[in-house]
Protein backbone atom coordinates (compact mmCIF):
# COMPACT_ATOMS: atom_id res chain seq x y z
CA UNK A 1 0.00 0.00 0.00
CA UNK A 2 2.62 2.63 1.02
CA UNK A 3 4.39 1.76 -2.81
CA UNK A 4 1.52 2.02 -4.50
CA UNK A 5 0.30 5.57 -2.09
CA UNK A 6 3.48 7.57 -3.39
CA UNK A 7 2.89 6.37 -6.86
CA UNK A 8 -0.70 7.80 -6.51
CA UNK A 9 0.87 11.32 -5.16
CA UNK A 10 3.15 11.29 -7.73
CA UNK A 11 0.53 11.28 -10.19
CA UNK A 12 -1.39 13.50 -8.59
CA UNK A 13 1.41 16.08 -8.87
CA UNK A 14 2.59 15.28 -12.52
CA UNK A 15 -0.59 15.45 -14.19
CA UNK A 16 -1.31 19.16 -12.09
CA UNK A 17 -4.52 17.45 -10.36
CA UNK A 18 -3.33 19.29 -7.28
CA UNK A 19 -2.40 23.32 -7.77
CA UNK A 20 -1.33 25.74 -5.60
CA UNK A 21 -3.08 29.36 -5.76
CA UNK A 22 -6.26 30.65 -4.22
CA UNK A 23 -9.61 29.38 -5.30
CA UNK A 24 -13.23 30.05 -4.25
CA UNK A 25 -14.59 26.89 -3.64
CA UNK A 26 -18.03 25.46 -3.55
CA UNK A 27 -18.67 27.28 0.13
CA UNK A 28 -17.03 30.08 -0.47
CA UNK A 29 -13.80 29.49 1.64
CA UNK A 30 -10.46 29.64 0.03
CA UNK A 31 -7.84 27.74 -0.10
CA UNK A 32 -3.90 27.52 -0.74
CA UNK A 33 -4.63 24.62 -2.90
CA UNK A 34 -6.71 23.07 -5.68
CA UNK A 35 -7.36 19.62 -6.28
CA UNK A 36 -9.94 18.48 -8.86
CA UNK A 37 -9.40 15.13 -9.74
CA UNK A 38 -12.09 14.94 -12.91
CA UNK A 39 -9.62 15.02 -15.79
CA UNK A 40 -8.00 11.52 -13.98
CA UNK A 41 -10.04 9.29 -16.59
CA UNK A 42 -8.45 10.78 -19.48
CA UNK A 43 -5.38 9.00 -18.64
CA UNK A 44 -6.32 5.64 -18.94
CA UNK A 45 -3.21 3.89 -17.19
CA UNK A 46 -3.40 6.36 -13.77
CA UNK A 47 -7.01 5.88 -14.01
CA UNK A 48 -6.67 2.45 -13.23
CA UNK A 49 -3.66 2.77 -10.62
CA UNK A 50 -5.44 4.98 -8.79
CA UNK A 51 -8.89 2.96 -8.97
CA UNK A 52 -6.58 -0.07 -7.89
CA UNK A 53 -5.67 2.05 -4.56
CA UNK A 54 -9.35 2.66 -4.06
CA UNK A 55 -10.62 -1.18 -4.83
CA UNK A 56 -8.13 -2.17 -2.61
CA UNK A 57 -8.76 -0.16 0.57
CA UNK A 58 -12.86 -1.19 -0.02
CA UNK A 59 -12.08 -4.58 -0.24
CA UNK A 60 -9.92 -4.78 2.61
CA UNK A 61 -9.88 -1.81 4.75
CA UNK A 62 -14.19 -1.12 5.57
CA UNK A 63 -15.79 -4.54 6.08
CA UNK A 64 -18.21 -6.60 4.61
CA UNK A 65 -20.79 -3.97 2.51
CA UNK A 66 -23.39 -4.62 0.07
CA UNK A 67 -22.91 -1.28 -2.56
CA UNK A 68 -20.63 1.60 -3.20
CA UNK A 69 -22.57 5.36 -3.47
CA UNK A 70 -20.62 7.78 -5.77
CA UNK A 71 -21.27 11.20 -5.33
CA UNK A 72 -22.24 13.12 -8.25
CA UNK A 73 -21.08 13.02 -11.82
CA UNK A 74 -17.72 13.69 -10.55
CA UNK A 75 -17.40 10.82 -8.15
CA UNK A 76 -19.18 8.75 -11.43
CA UNK A 77 -16.04 7.64 -12.80
CA UNK A 78 -14.32 6.23 -10.15
CA UNK A 79 -17.41 4.64 -8.72
CA UNK A 80 -18.02 2.76 -12.32
CA UNK A 81 -14.46 1.72 -12.04
CA UNK A 82 -14.13 0.35 -9.08
CA UNK A 83 -17.53 -1.32 -9.00
CA UNK A 84 -16.14 -2.84 -12.26
CA UNK A 85 -12.90 -4.31 -10.18
CA UNK A 86 -14.56 -5.41 -7.37
CA UNK A 87 -17.79 -6.47 -8.90
CA UNK A 88 -20.24 -4.77 -6.84
CA UNK A 89 -23.23 -3.02 -7.05
CA UNK A 90 -23.00 0.94 -7.00
CA UNK A 91 -25.38 3.98 -6.96
CA UNK A 92 -25.03 7.46 -8.13
CA UNK A 93 -26.20 9.89 -5.26
CA UNK A 94 -26.77 13.38 -7.92
CA UNK A 95 -25.49 16.57 -6.55
CA UNK A 96 -28.14 19.36 -5.63
CA UNK A 97 -26.74 21.52 -8.43
CA UNK A 98 -28.56 19.07 -11.27
CA UNK A 99 -31.62 19.55 -12.81
CA UNK A 100 -33.02 16.66 -12.28
CA UNK A 101 -31.59 16.06 -8.15
CA UNK A 102 -35.70 17.14 -7.15
CA UNK A 103 -37.00 14.64 -9.11
CA UNK A 104 -34.76 11.53 -8.62
CA UNK A 105 -31.93 11.93 -6.26
CA UNK A 106 -30.39 8.59 -7.67
CA UNK A 107 -29.42 6.93 -10.80
CA UNK A 108 -29.56 2.94 -9.91
CA UNK A 109 -31.04 1.61 -6.82
CA UNK A 110 -30.92 1.34 -3.27
CA UNK A 111 -32.53 -1.50 -1.28
CA UNK A 112 -33.60 -1.07 2.52
CA UNK A 113 -31.19 -1.75 5.10
CA UNK A 114 -28.40 -3.06 2.71
CA UNK A 115 -24.83 -1.52 3.94
CA UNK A 116 -23.38 1.50 1.45
CA UNK A 117 -19.97 2.92 1.06
CA UNK A 118 -19.77 6.22 -0.02
CA UNK A 119 -17.15 7.42 -2.55
CA UNK A 120 -15.97 10.26 -4.00
CA UNK A 121 -13.18 12.01 -5.13
CA UNK A 122 -11.77 14.54 -2.42
CA UNK A 123 -13.53 15.67 0.76
CA UNK A 124 -12.88 19.47 2.49
CA UNK A 125 -15.41 20.12 4.87
CA UNK A 126 -17.37 17.00 4.22
CA UNK A 127 -20.87 18.94 3.59
CA UNK A 128 -21.34 17.21 0.36
CA UNK A 129 -21.12 13.25 1.92
CA UNK A 130 -22.85 14.14 5.36
CA UNK A 131 -25.81 15.57 2.10
CA UNK A 132 -25.39 12.14 0.25
CA UNK A 133 -25.40 10.14 3.79
CA UNK A 134 -28.80 11.59 4.62
CA UNK A 135 -30.33 11.30 1.34
CA UNK A 136 -28.86 7.19 0.94
CA UNK A 137 -31.04 6.94 5.08
CA UNK A 138 -33.91 8.81 3.92
CA UNK A 139 -34.05 5.72 1.38
CA UNK A 140 -33.53 2.96 4.54
CA UNK A 141 -29.91 1.82 3.17
CA UNK A 142 -26.84 2.24 6.50
CA UNK A 143 -24.32 4.46 6.04
CA UNK A 144 -21.30 4.07 8.37
CA UNK A 145 -17.97 4.46 6.00
CA UNK A 146 -16.91 6.70 3.23
CA UNK A 147 -13.92 6.83 1.53
CA UNK A 148 -12.59 9.55 -0.85
CA UNK A 149 -8.73 9.60 -2.95
CA UNK A 150 -7.47 12.76 -1.25
CA UNK A 151 -8.95 14.31 2.05
CA UNK A 152 -8.21 18.24 2.12
CA UNK A 153 -8.45 17.95 5.85
CA UNK A 154 -10.77 20.86 6.19
CA UNK A 155 -13.34 19.25 8.68
CA UNK A 156 -14.41 16.41 6.95
CA UNK A 157 -13.70 13.86 9.23
CA UNK A 158 -14.83 15.85 11.88
CA UNK A 159 -18.54 16.62 10.54
CA UNK A 160 -18.95 13.27 8.97
CA UNK A 161 -17.90 11.47 12.57
CA UNK A 162 -20.82 13.56 14.07
CA UNK A 163 -22.98 11.96 11.56
CA UNK A 164 -21.64 8.89 12.52
CA UNK A 165 -19.20 8.20 9.65
CA UNK A 166 -15.93 7.49 9.44
CA UNK A 167 -13.53 8.51 6.60
CA UNK A 168 -11.09 6.94 5.08
CA UNK A 169 -8.73 8.34 2.28
CA UNK A 170 -6.17 6.92 0.02
CA UNK A 171 -4.30 10.07 0.56
CA UNK A 172 -4.53 13.22 2.75
CA UNK A 173 -3.46 16.46 1.27
CA UNK A 174 -0.24 17.31 3.56
CA UNK A 175 1.42 13.71 2.64
CA UNK A 176 1.46 14.97 -0.90
CA UNK A 177 2.81 18.01 -0.25
CA UNK A 178 6.50 16.97 -0.17
CA UNK A 179 7.92 21.08 -0.82
CA UNK A 180 6.26 24.16 -2.11
CA UNK A 181 7.47 23.21 -5.43
CA UNK A 182 6.15 19.72 -5.54
CA UNK A 183 2.61 20.95 -4.35
CA UNK A 184 2.29 23.34 -7.26
CA UNK A 185 2.21 22.14 -11.16
CA UNK A 186 5.83 21.74 -12.27
CA UNK A 187 4.85 21.38 -16.33
CA UNK A 188 2.26 20.69 -18.53
CA UNK A 189 0.62 17.34 -17.83
CA UNK A 190 2.19 14.92 -20.85
CA UNK B 1 -13.47 -8.97 -49.30
CA UNK B 2 -14.76 -5.88 -47.89
CA UNK B 3 -19.04 -7.13 -48.47
CA UNK B 4 -18.06 -10.42 -46.19
CA UNK B 5 -16.77 -8.71 -43.52
CA UNK B 6 -19.87 -6.20 -43.32
CA UNK B 7 -22.40 -8.92 -43.63
CA UNK B 8 -20.34 -11.41 -40.75
CA UNK B 9 -20.27 -7.98 -38.78
CA UNK B 10 -24.68 -7.43 -39.41
CA UNK B 11 -25.13 -10.69 -38.41
CA UNK B 12 -22.73 -10.67 -35.56
CA UNK B 13 -24.72 -7.41 -34.78
CA UNK B 14 -28.51 -9.04 -34.54
CA UNK B 15 -27.29 -11.79 -32.39
CA UNK B 16 -25.94 -8.85 -29.76
CA UNK B 17 -29.08 -6.92 -30.16
CA UNK B 18 -31.16 -10.52 -29.41
CA UNK B 19 -28.78 -10.89 -26.41
CA UNK B 20 -29.22 -6.93 -25.01
CA UNK B 21 -33.30 -8.20 -25.69
CA UNK B 22 -32.93 -10.94 -23.65
CA UNK B 23 -30.93 -8.57 -20.64
CA UNK B 24 -33.65 -5.91 -20.89
CA UNK B 25 -36.37 -8.68 -20.11
CA UNK B 26 -34.48 -10.11 -17.66
CA UNK B 27 -33.70 -7.00 -15.55
CA UNK B 28 -37.29 -5.99 -16.16
CA UNK B 29 -35.94 -2.31 -17.78
CA UNK B 30 -38.62 -3.09 -20.76
CA UNK B 31 -42.20 -2.36 -19.77
CA UNK B 32 -44.80 -2.76 -22.16
CA UNK B 33 -48.27 -0.17 -21.96
CA UNK B 34 -48.98 3.00 -22.93
CA UNK B 35 -46.32 5.94 -21.66
CA UNK B 36 -46.24 9.60 -21.47
CA UNK B 37 -42.71 10.96 -22.86
CA UNK B 38 -41.72 14.23 -21.59
CA UNK B 39 -42.11 15.43 -25.54
CA UNK B 40 -46.36 14.67 -24.93
CA UNK B 41 -45.79 11.85 -26.99
CA UNK B 42 -47.26 8.04 -26.01
CA UNK B 43 -45.56 5.67 -26.67
CA UNK B 44 -46.49 1.93 -26.47
CA UNK B 45 -43.04 0.46 -24.22
CA UNK B 46 -40.06 2.23 -21.91
CA UNK B 47 -37.05 1.40 -21.25
CA UNK B 48 -35.78 1.62 -17.60
CA UNK B 49 -32.15 1.17 -17.05
CA UNK B 50 -32.20 1.95 -13.54
CA UNK B 51 -31.16 -1.30 -11.71
CA UNK B 52 -28.20 -1.59 -14.71
CA UNK B 53 -25.84 -0.12 -11.76
CA UNK B 54 -26.64 -2.96 -9.47
CA UNK B 55 -25.67 -6.04 -11.62
CA UNK B 56 -21.57 -5.15 -12.62
CA UNK B 57 -21.54 -8.43 -14.45
CA UNK B 58 -24.65 -6.89 -17.07
CA UNK B 59 -23.08 -2.99 -17.25
CA UNK B 60 -19.41 -5.00 -18.60
CA UNK B 61 -21.39 -7.05 -21.82
CA UNK B 62 -23.16 -3.85 -22.75
CA UNK B 63 -19.80 -1.83 -22.66
CA UNK B 64 -18.72 -5.07 -24.81
CA UNK B 65 -21.37 -4.23 -27.00
CA UNK B 66 -21.23 -0.52 -27.16
CA UNK B 67 -16.77 -1.31 -28.21
CA UNK B 68 -18.07 -4.17 -30.78
CA UNK B 69 -19.90 -1.51 -32.20
CA UNK B 70 -17.10 0.90 -32.30
CA UNK B 71 -14.27 -1.33 -33.75
CA UNK B 72 -16.54 -2.36 -36.35
CA UNK B 73 -18.36 0.79 -37.51
CA UNK B 74 -15.63 3.67 -37.37
CA UNK B 75 -12.04 3.87 -36.64
CA UNK B 76 -11.35 3.18 -33.04
CA UNK B 77 -7.44 4.31 -32.63
CA UNK B 78 -7.13 7.88 -30.90
CA UNK B 79 -10.89 7.93 -30.10
CA UNK B 80 -11.64 9.74 -26.78
CA UNK B 81 -15.03 8.56 -25.40
CA UNK B 82 -17.23 11.51 -24.03
CA UNK B 83 -19.93 10.17 -21.63
CA UNK B 84 -23.47 12.27 -21.12
CA UNK B 85 -24.61 12.83 -17.75
CA UNK B 86 -26.84 11.29 -15.84
CA UNK B 87 -26.93 7.97 -17.71
CA UNK B 88 -24.64 7.84 -20.44
CA UNK B 89 -21.38 8.82 -17.94
CA UNK B 90 -21.31 5.50 -16.31
CA UNK B 91 -21.87 3.44 -19.29
CA UNK B 92 -19.26 5.70 -21.36
CA UNK B 93 -16.57 5.00 -17.72
CA UNK B 94 -17.56 1.13 -18.96
CA UNK B 95 -16.87 1.71 -22.47
CA UNK B 96 -13.51 3.62 -22.09
CA UNK B 97 -12.21 0.85 -19.29
CA UNK B 98 -12.72 -2.10 -21.33
CA UNK B 99 -11.41 0.10 -24.81
CA UNK B 100 -8.75 1.22 -22.92
CA UNK B 101 -9.16 4.99 -24.27
CA UNK B 102 -9.05 8.30 -22.18
CA UNK B 103 -12.37 9.40 -21.12
CA UNK B 104 -13.94 12.89 -21.18
CA UNK B 105 -17.40 14.41 -20.02
CA UNK B 106 -19.93 16.98 -21.32
CA UNK B 107 -20.75 19.14 -17.98
CA UNK B 108 -24.85 18.69 -17.09
CA UNK B 109 -24.69 22.11 -15.33
CA UNK B 110 -22.24 25.36 -15.80
CA UNK B 111 -19.80 25.53 -13.43
CA UNK B 112 -19.88 28.48 -10.97
CA UNK B 113 -16.99 28.28 -8.68
CA UNK B 114 -13.61 27.33 -9.87
CA UNK B 115 -12.80 27.64 -14.06
CA UNK B 116 -15.79 27.95 -16.47
CA UNK B 117 -16.08 24.98 -19.03
CA UNK B 118 -18.41 22.54 -20.80
CA UNK B 119 -15.85 19.61 -20.88
CA UNK B 120 -14.07 17.83 -18.09
CA UNK B 121 -11.23 15.95 -18.63
CA UNK B 122 -8.33 16.74 -21.21
CA UNK B 123 -9.42 17.15 -24.93
CA UNK B 124 -6.88 19.29 -27.34
CA UNK B 125 -8.09 20.88 -30.24
CA UNK B 126 -8.72 18.31 -32.87
CA UNK B 127 -9.03 15.49 -31.01
CA UNK B 128 -11.65 12.58 -32.27
CA UNK B 129 -14.82 11.86 -29.50
CA UNK B 130 -16.73 9.16 -30.27
CA UNK B 131 -20.54 10.56 -28.12
CA UNK B 132 -21.79 7.66 -25.30
CA UNK B 133 -25.34 8.05 -24.03
CA UNK B 134 -27.74 5.14 -23.04
CA UNK B 135 -30.86 5.83 -25.34
CA UNK B 136 -31.06 7.94 -28.81
CA UNK B 137 -34.96 9.55 -29.01
CA UNK B 138 -34.84 12.54 -31.10
CA UNK B 139 -31.26 13.25 -30.38
CA UNK B 140 -31.47 16.27 -28.45
CA UNK B 141 -29.25 15.72 -25.59
CA UNK B 142 -26.56 14.11 -28.13
CA UNK B 143 -26.91 17.61 -30.65
CA UNK B 144 -26.33 19.33 -27.32
CA UNK B 145 -23.42 17.26 -26.45
CA UNK B 146 -21.73 17.16 -30.16
CA UNK B 147 -21.74 21.09 -30.11
CA UNK B 148 -20.09 21.43 -26.26
CA UNK B 149 -17.19 18.94 -27.56
CA UNK B 150 -17.17 21.15 -31.07
CA UNK B 151 -16.97 24.81 -29.46
CA UNK B 152 -13.78 23.26 -26.90
CA UNK B 153 -12.18 22.17 -30.21
CA UNK B 154 -12.52 18.38 -30.19
CA UNK B 155 -14.30 16.78 -33.73
CA UNK B 156 -17.37 14.32 -33.29
CA UNK B 157 -18.42 12.09 -36.05
CA UNK B 158 -19.96 9.08 -34.19
CA UNK B 159 -22.20 8.82 -31.13
CA UNK B 160 -22.98 5.29 -29.61
CA UNK B 161 -26.35 4.16 -27.83
CA UNK B 162 -27.57 1.05 -26.61
CA UNK B 163 -30.85 1.31 -28.43
CA UNK B 164 -32.07 4.24 -31.03
CA UNK B 165 -35.33 4.72 -30.37
CA UNK B 166 -36.29 5.66 -33.84
CA UNK B 167 -37.92 9.41 -33.18
CA UNK B 168 -36.10 11.10 -35.61
CA UNK B 169 -32.58 10.96 -33.30
CA UNK B 170 -30.51 9.42 -36.31
CA UNK B 171 -31.97 11.96 -39.28
CA UNK B 172 -31.38 15.00 -36.65
CA UNK B 173 -28.17 13.99 -35.77
CA UNK B 174 -26.91 13.35 -39.75
CA UNK B 175 -28.10 17.09 -40.25
CA UNK B 176 -25.67 18.02 -38.07
CA UNK B 177 -22.95 15.84 -39.20
CA UNK B 178 -22.85 13.19 -36.55
CA UNK B 179 -23.60 9.14 -37.36
CA UNK B 180 -25.37 7.55 -34.65
CA UNK B 181 -24.69 3.99 -33.75
CA UNK B 182 -26.79 1.99 -31.91
CA UNK B 183 -26.12 -1.30 -30.60
CA UNK B 184 -30.23 -2.34 -31.45
CA UNK B 185 -32.90 -0.63 -32.92
CA UNK B 186 -36.20 -0.47 -30.67
CA UNK B 187 -37.95 -2.07 -33.84
CA UNK B 188 -35.50 -5.02 -34.24
CA UNK B 189 -35.42 -5.64 -31.14
CA UNK B 190 -39.26 -5.76 -30.46
CA UNK B 191 -39.45 -7.66 -33.46
CA UNK B 192 -37.33 -10.15 -32.58
CA UNK B 193 -39.21 -10.50 -28.92
CA UNK B 194 -42.68 -10.97 -30.90
CA UNK B 195 -41.79 -14.14 -32.71
CA UNK B 196 -39.57 -15.42 -29.21
CA UNK B 197 -42.51 -14.84 -27.37
CA UNK B 198 -41.10 -12.24 -25.30
CA UNK B 199 -43.86 -9.67 -24.76
CA UNK B 200 -46.77 -10.26 -22.85
CA UNK B 201 -49.96 -11.51 -24.62
CA UNK B 202 -52.30 -8.33 -23.92
CA UNK B 203 -49.39 -6.21 -25.21
CA UNK B 204 -48.65 -8.40 -28.27
CA UNK B 205 -51.37 -6.33 -29.97
CA UNK B 206 -50.09 -2.70 -29.15
CA UNK B 207 -46.75 -3.71 -30.09
CA UNK B 208 -47.61 -5.16 -33.43
CA UNK B 209 -49.77 -1.71 -34.25
CA UNK B 210 -46.69 -0.06 -33.12
CA UNK B 211 -44.30 -1.95 -35.48
CA UNK B 212 -46.52 -1.93 -38.20
CA UNK B 213 -46.87 2.13 -38.01
CA UNK B 214 -43.03 2.02 -37.97
CA UNK B 215 -42.31 -0.33 -41.12
CA UNK B 216 -44.57 1.82 -43.35
CA UNK B 217 -43.38 5.12 -42.36
CA UNK B 218 -39.85 3.56 -42.70
CA UNK B 219 -38.40 4.29 -46.15
CA UNK B 220 -35.11 5.86 -45.31
CA UNK B 221 -33.24 3.69 -43.84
Amino acid sequence: MRDSRSGIADILRRRGFIRKGSYLLHLGNSSEFYVDLRALPSYPDDFDQVTSALAELLSTGVGDFDRIAGIGDGAAPLTVAVSLKLQKPYVIVKKMEADNSFRDPLLGELNQGERVILLDDVASTGVTLACAASIIRAFGARVDTAVVLVDRELGASALLSASGIRLFSVLKLSEIQVDGEARGRRGPPS
Amino acid sequence: MYGLETKLWAEKKSVLGKELAAILVRLGALRFGNFVLTSGRTSPYYIDLRLLPSYPGVLERIADMYVAVMENEMEIGGLKVAGIPTAGLPLATAVSLRAKLPLIYVRETPKLHGEMKMIEGILSKGDAVVLIDDLATTGGSLLKAAEAVRMSGGRVEHAVVLIDREEGGFENLAKAGVKLHAVSRISELLSWLEVVGGIPADQVGVIREYLSARRSGENAR
